[in-house]
């Protein structure tokens, strides 16, 4: 058993695997983690399906056993225990509910819901069916993700005084239709791009904000650049995220006594300053594998992609009964309602180079 | 055109300057913008508003002629290296001949004058294809390409050559926080206080982009357009030193060639520079390799002395950062104003205080003073040196 409670040896026949959606994220994570996990006997990957039938080909070659479904009802009635719903956010919902409703267990992609309604039927679909609702959150399987937790939890900063956040940058991710970005389309901004991965990680470490207020600079489409302000009971907290322009990915915390800086998706790294010593230890971190008291340090702690398949090696582990999901829907629901308030109580972010005229017609625009 | 509302064409509407031309026409109401990105990666910026955003890839003219479809006005702003800035000219030309497009206006650049030109310099002066910085010798052949192209076809053409455009999303703003931010600023140079940046503001640019687009007598020709100030580089840096809490005298000043500090491969910028080869190249044979012998043997980097903490990497003086801060002279605009029309719409002033303003929305350390006042050098102080310089208006 590793860290996370999951057994790697199994002589038992491996889980069906379904995959909805063969978009950037299947291509990048999801099927080199699976092809991984085939060779380890842990999966098959049986059905694909995406609206472009090339893609979902493109991906079957590397799981030539799978066949390519031309809906998914179709996919739905082939013989799998387990599907991942990588289909754009707008999907998520009625797709995830129809698989549990099938019997199957399910690893929703972040987000896993575009509402909070529509996150709680996922929820209830999953304990009706009696079956796994799994979030796909990597970013709680990150050793430096865990560590934060324990580092906050334990005040080892001393009294958390106030938090930054900025995330994003130029836009990179290798999507495949314009479809992405319309908001008629049902697509989100960055808000919805990312900000599920913060906010979970946010309320997972810190708990639920007493108060947020949300502004960013969509004018008719969708928000390129947002801002959030968390307001908690003795501190307060800033979110930047972006898909304009880079800045150091880099989540702050400053404590009476020490800080602490992660950099995004650096999953097995965390900065720690201590400034009344004028020091910063730049920790890489490990595993620790023994429960004695030698406190040593063992092998390099899992990155990201080894964070990666650790979550698929996961939920294919509940799906065989063997531990519990590390992220569940109802895990993340709360971050799910926040994206949500964001959007409902949205306010125009201000841009000071715009001139007089312009600034009033992205108020307009904003407004719609 | 007609009297319907014209469509604008921006061919690489994600870049810097493309992506404020897309917001300053579309919030302003000046035309109708067709935003053309070369992946659909690139939507975000212009997807920020309800466009019909395009694909299409630069060297793609059937790509391209659907993009346009419909575009009375094409701009040109597609930016890369020497291979797109000349391979993507004939592909546009021919898709705006295709779409009956009336006129494409391209973005060329003050730097076919040179990072330094001499005083005098116009629209009119000669242009070399053998400059040491090769972007500029690239942005000279682009230019003539597109004579050649507008000789033999039906689309009408209009050059403008900015300087240094600063603003929102720029490598001048951006770029020079980021490099203040990290240790790697620097002014190059002796006398690089005093050296003369011949700036645009971007929101200038585009103002000078919608004269091209509707300018009568305009056709076949090239603009200078600039700010109506004359600016120094120490201008340029200033606001942006001070609104991340810093100082102009902690800004290093560096020599050119660079001096060897702890360590520095002292003879780094010689190799990297293509002129420097080139004439290396053109030695004879037994030279050349004593040359190269010397050259190695200067790379060796000596041992560090255990007793010692390593060095923080120094900032780069390049041989393009030591000419544009060797630039004595203003470039003129004046054809710009007497053909087009073009006056500055902002002073290089509101242009750094709309600069600084977007730093703090990007998220940069700006510190809350340097948004509430105008503490640049003042319009008045900036007119006087004005007056001044060479080449003034």
């Amino acid at each position: 058993m590793d860290v996370l409670g999951i057994s790697r040896q199994s002589a038992r026949p491996p889980v069906r695997v379904g995959i909805a959606g063969c978009g950037a994220v299947t291509e990048l994570y999801y099927a080199p983690a699976l092809a991984i996990l085939e060779r380890e006997r842990m999966v098959q990957v049986a059905g694909l399906l995406d609206p472009d039938r090339e893609r979902a080909e493109q991906i079957g070659v590397r799981f030539p056993r799978a066949q390519c479904a031309n809906d998914y009802t179709a996919l739905l009635e082939q013989d799998i225990e387990l599907v991942i719903v990588a289909s754009p956010p707008i999907h998520h919902a009625e797709q995830s509910i129809r698989a549990l409703q099938s019997g199957k267990s399910v690893l929703c992609e972040k987000p896993l819901a575009t509402t909070t309604g529509d996150a709680r039927r996922m929820v209830a679909a999953a304990a009706k069916a009696g079956r796994l609702l799994a979030a796909g959150y990597v970013r709680r399987c990150f050793p430096a993700a865990r560590t934060i937790k324990a580092v906050l939890e334990h005040s080892m900063l001393g009294t958390l005084r106030r938090f930054q956040c900025f995330e994003g940058g130029a836009f990179r991710w290798p999507v495949c239709s314009g479809t992405y970005f319309e908001r008629e389309s049902g697509a989100g901004g960055v808000l919805l791009d990312l900000g599920p991965h913060v906010l979970d990680l946010l309320t997972w470490w810190l708990g639920p904000p007493i108060a947020v207020r949300y502004e960013d600079d969509a004018m008719g489409g969708v928000e390129a650049n947002c801002r959030i302000e968390l307001d908690y009971a003795d501190f307060t907290g800033e979110i930047r995220l972006s898909r304009d322009w880079d800045r150091p990915n880099r989540y702050v915390f400053h404590g009476s006594h020490a800080w602490l800086s992660w950099v995004a998706n650096e999953a097995d790294a965390v900065d720690i300053g201590f400034p009344d010593a004028g020091y910063a230890a730049a920790a890489r971190l490990r595993d620790i594998t023994s429960e004695s008291e030698t406190a040593a340090a063992d092998g390099a702690a899992a990155d990201f992609h080894q964070s990666f398949l650790e979550q698929l090696r996961n939920v294919v582990a509940f799906v065989r009964g063997d531990t519990a999901p590390i992220v569940s829907g109802t895990d993340v629901l709360e971050s799910v309602r926040l994206v949500e308030h964001c959007y409902q109580h949205r306010a125009p972010m201000p841009m000071p180079w715009l001139d007089d005229i312009e600034q009033r017609s992205a108020l307009r625009e904003a407004h719609g | 055109m007609g009297e319907a509302v014209p469509v604008i064409g921006i061919i690489g509407a994600n870049g810097f300057i493309g992506s404020r031309v897309v917001e300053c026409i579309h919030l302003g109401s000046l035309a109708r913008v067709r935003p053309v990105v070369r992946t659909v990666s690139s939507f975000a910026r212009s997807s920020r508003f309800s466009l019909d955003v395009r694909v299409a890839d630069g060297f793609d003219t059937i790509a391209l002629r659907k993009a346009i479809d419909g575009c009375d006005i094409v701009l040109h702003a597609i930016a890369g290296d020497r291979p797109t800035i000349l391979g993507t000219l004939e592909p546009l030309y021919a898709a705006c001949m295709a779409a009956g497009v009336k006129r494409l206006i391209y973005l060329s650049s003050a730097s076919v004058h040179g990072q330094a030109p001499v005083p005098g310099t116009d629209e009119d002066s000669r242009l070399s294809e053998r400059q040491a910085i090769p972007y500029n010798n690239a942005k000279v052949k682009a230019e003539r390409k597109l004579r050649q192209l507008r000789e033999a076809g039906n689309v009408e053409t209009v050059i403008l050559r900015p300087g240094i455009v600063f603003g929102p999303r720029s490598y001048w703003t951006g770029g020079l926080a980021d490099e203040l931010l990290n240790g790697q600023a620097c002014l190059v140079g002796a006398d690089a206080d005093a050296g003369i940046c011949n700036s645009i503001y971007i929101d200038n640019l585009v103002h000078a982009i919608r004269l091209a687009a509707t300018a009568a007598d305009a056709d076949g020709h090239t603009f200078l357009v600039a700010d109506r100030e004359t600016v120094t580089w120490c201008d340029l840096y200033q606001p942006i030193v001070e609104a991340l809490g810093m100082e102009m005298a902690q800004v290093p000043r560096v020599p050119f060639p660079p001096q060897p500090l702890a360590w520095r491969d002292p003879l780094g910028w010689a190799r990297s520079s293509n002129a420097v080869r080139a004439i290396v190249s053109s030695l004879p044979r037994l030279l050349r390799s004593g040359l190269q012998a010397a050259s190695r043997s200067l790379r060796t980097r000596p041992e560090r002395s255990p007793w010692e903490k390593p060095p923080r990497p120094a900032p780069a003086a390049t041989l393009e950062k030591a000419l544009l801060h060797s630039c004595r002279y203003k470039l003129p605009w004046h054809k710009a104003r007497e053909k087009l029309g073009y006056e500055p719409v902002v002073s290089f002033s509101e242009g750094c205080r709309r600069s600084l303003g977007w730093l703090a929305f990007a998220g940069y350390p700006v510190v809350t003073s340097a948004l509430q006042h105008r503490h640049l050098n003042d319009d008045e102080a900036l007119r006087h040196r004005e007056a001044e310089a060479v080449g003034t208006l």
